[in-house]
């Protein structure tokens, strides 16, 4: 049957209202439903009964609805579907059916508004607890950064005093010690000598935290850094009866680097190395080069690190659960510094190791040939 | 446009005296009920993100030791006048401590005490919740003899600022008011 103009302006109208609209049978059975109907309550309502679109609703509480007109009922769809909030409907008889009108309704919209009003007010205020706790853990920070500083600073001072009086005591020719007495002074001596060390990574470590890490640029052969520091680690190797292997290519490239800190970098690696290897085992020190990068390699065969443990590594003042062969505690600084002297030169430093075979430690810096 | 002029390093006070202006005018509208509520809380809200701008930049005053208690009294929501308070104390050294809208008594009262405050800030809004503010400051009063209290607010400003004479309480009309009475301390 054609439908007049009328017909077609009205279910036009109908749907693209924003109303729900339902025609239903008198039986419960939903005939018709609108665009919005379908985007509030889902596709696919043709056919159904009406009690599926909302708990308890049936077809006889709609025609009890239709027999008072301009009487409403709130009906929560949003537990059904999650997509609508409370709807107020209305029912009328239409012919033999029922036509189903329902409206948001606005106390049901208040609510809602106050509520995200709340919950973007707690977010807000959560936001600003975070910034206030972040700014005041800066600070704190800070504080320690100058406190450290401050302290190895002035610890360093009467430490070379010490280390000084223990070279005289030891080098006088006219007093000389007996062989008790140089006992003693040389274990003042290596007992101050790990404390300068230590006192070197606070200071260290105070200098780069506050960003005042300076760099002192110039030419640099890697291959004379690795000789430096195997020939300084020789003596800790040789007493753990390990041997230090360096594999350095003859045509390696120069590096644009600061020769003191690579110095420093590599002199960490290979003490960490030794430290932590079995007795009798070999370091591998390698040099390889390509696409303008070059990556240097410390490989040991020890105990491993275990896989919890890698992501805290590079964390200042982390230890792990690996023990030194010397017994000595770590500081936990050696690597942290490591990681940020090999950043300053635009670098990067990382590890792979297999608990009880070993680890090997890369880093690799940038040079322009 | 807010970045934009945080980014250009505009006074954190001039900013704020734009919101106030605004959220002052988003008021009256709502009083002479050309906007609805839905539409008031949105302007709130959109001025409430905005200040989460102004954090970054907010914290980093050094301290001066002096701690502050800022709330909202009875059921009152609209608390972005409040923050802008606690937010300017900190720009000023203090430590401000923010209680969202709706504050328990009972719990201000406590955090007062835990934090060893020396001033507390009470934002009403609304006419209506005058009483909550007077019932809220004599409490305060009681609890804590040597404590300053100071209100604002839009029900503040509309009743004189001021002028306003409320027992025990300072009555300030606006944010300008406030940092000048504050910075005289």
């Amino acid at each position: 049957m054609n439908q007049s103009l009328e017909e077609i302006a009205l279910d036009y109208l109908l749907q693209q209202a924003s109303v729900l609209l339902l025609v239903v049978s008198r039986d419960g059975e939903i005939l018709r439903a609108n665009q919005y109907t379908s985007k509030i309550l889902g596709a696919g309502l043709i056919s159904k009964n009406v009690s599926v679109i909302a708990v308890g609703i049936s077809a006889s509480d709609l025609v009890g609805l239709s027999q008072s007109p301009g009487r409403t009922r709130l009906l929560n769809f949003s537990a059904e579907t999650h997509r609508a909030p409370t709807m107020k409907i209305r029912a009328y008889e239409l012919d033999d059916n029922l036509l189903v009108l329902g409206e948001p309704d606005s106390d049901d919209l208040e609510k809602v508004t106050l509520q995200l009003f709340s919950l973007n007010n707690e977010i807000n205020n959560t936001a600003r607890v975070l910034h206030k706790k972040n700014s005041e853990l800066e600070q704190l920070s800070q504080l320690k950064t100058q406190f450290l500083g401050m302290a190895a600073h002035d610890l360093r001072t009467p430490l070379n005093a010490v280390m000084l009086l223990c070279d005289l005591l030891s080098s006088d020719a006219e007093t000389p010690l007996s062989p008790g007495q140089n006992r003693f002074v040389g274990a003042i001596g290596q007992a101050a000598e790990k404390m300068r060390v230590l006192i070197e990574d606070f200071l260290n470590s105070a200098v780069i935290e506050s960003g005042n890490l300076a760099l002192d640029l110039q030419p640099v052969a890697i291959s004379d850094i690795i000789e430096r520091v195997v020939h300084a680690q020789q003596h800790l190797a040789s007493s753990r009866n390990m041997t230090l292997k360096i594999d350095v290519p003859s045509d390696c490239p120069t590096l644009q680097a600061d020769p003191s800190k690579l110095e420093q970098v590599l002199n960490n690696l290979v003490s960490n190395a030794i430290e932590y290897s079995s007795a009798n085992s070999e370091i591998q020190i390698r040099c390889s080069f390509s696409n303008r990068e070059m990556t240097v390699s410390v490989k040991d065969f020890g105990q491993g690190i275990a896989p919890e443990d890698l992501s805290k590594l590079f964390r200042p003042f982390s230890t792990t659960g690996a023990k030194k062969g010397s017994g000595q505690k770590s500081t936990g600084l050696g690597l942290f510094l490591s990681q940020k002297i090999v950043e300053a030169h635009r670098g990067r430093i990382r590890v792979e190791s297999t608990p009880h075979v070993g680890s090997t430690f890369y880093f690799s810096l940038p040079y322009f040939g | 446009m807010v970045r934009r002029l945080l980014a250009e390093n505009i006074e954190i006070r001039d900013l704020y005296g734009c919101f106030q202006r605004a959220l002052y005018q988003v008021g009256e509208l709502w009083g002479q009920s050309q906007i609805s509520v839905a539409t008031e809380h949105l302007a709130t809200s959109i001025t409430g993100s905005m200040l989460t701008l102004v954090y970054p930049k907010l914290f980093i005053s050094p301290r001066n030791g002096r701690r502050a208690v800022v709330a909202c009294v009875g059921s009152e929501f609209h608390e972005i006048g409040a923050k802008m308070v606690a937010d300017t104390l900190e720009l000023l050294g203090w430590d401000a401590y923010f209680l969202g809208a709706n504050t328990p008594v009972d719990g201000l009262l406590a955090l007062l005490g835990e934090k060893k405050a020396e001033l507390l800030g009470l934002s009403v809004s609304l006419d209506s919740h005058l009483d909550s503010l007077c019932e809220t400051a004599t409490r305060a009063r009681a609890a804590y003899p040597n404590l300053e209290i100071l209100a604002g607010g839009q029900a503040i400003r509309d009743a004189g600022g001021g002028l306003l004479s409320i027992p025990n309480v300072h009555c300030l009309g606006s944010l300008l008011d406030f940092e000048a009475w504050i910075t005289r301390r």
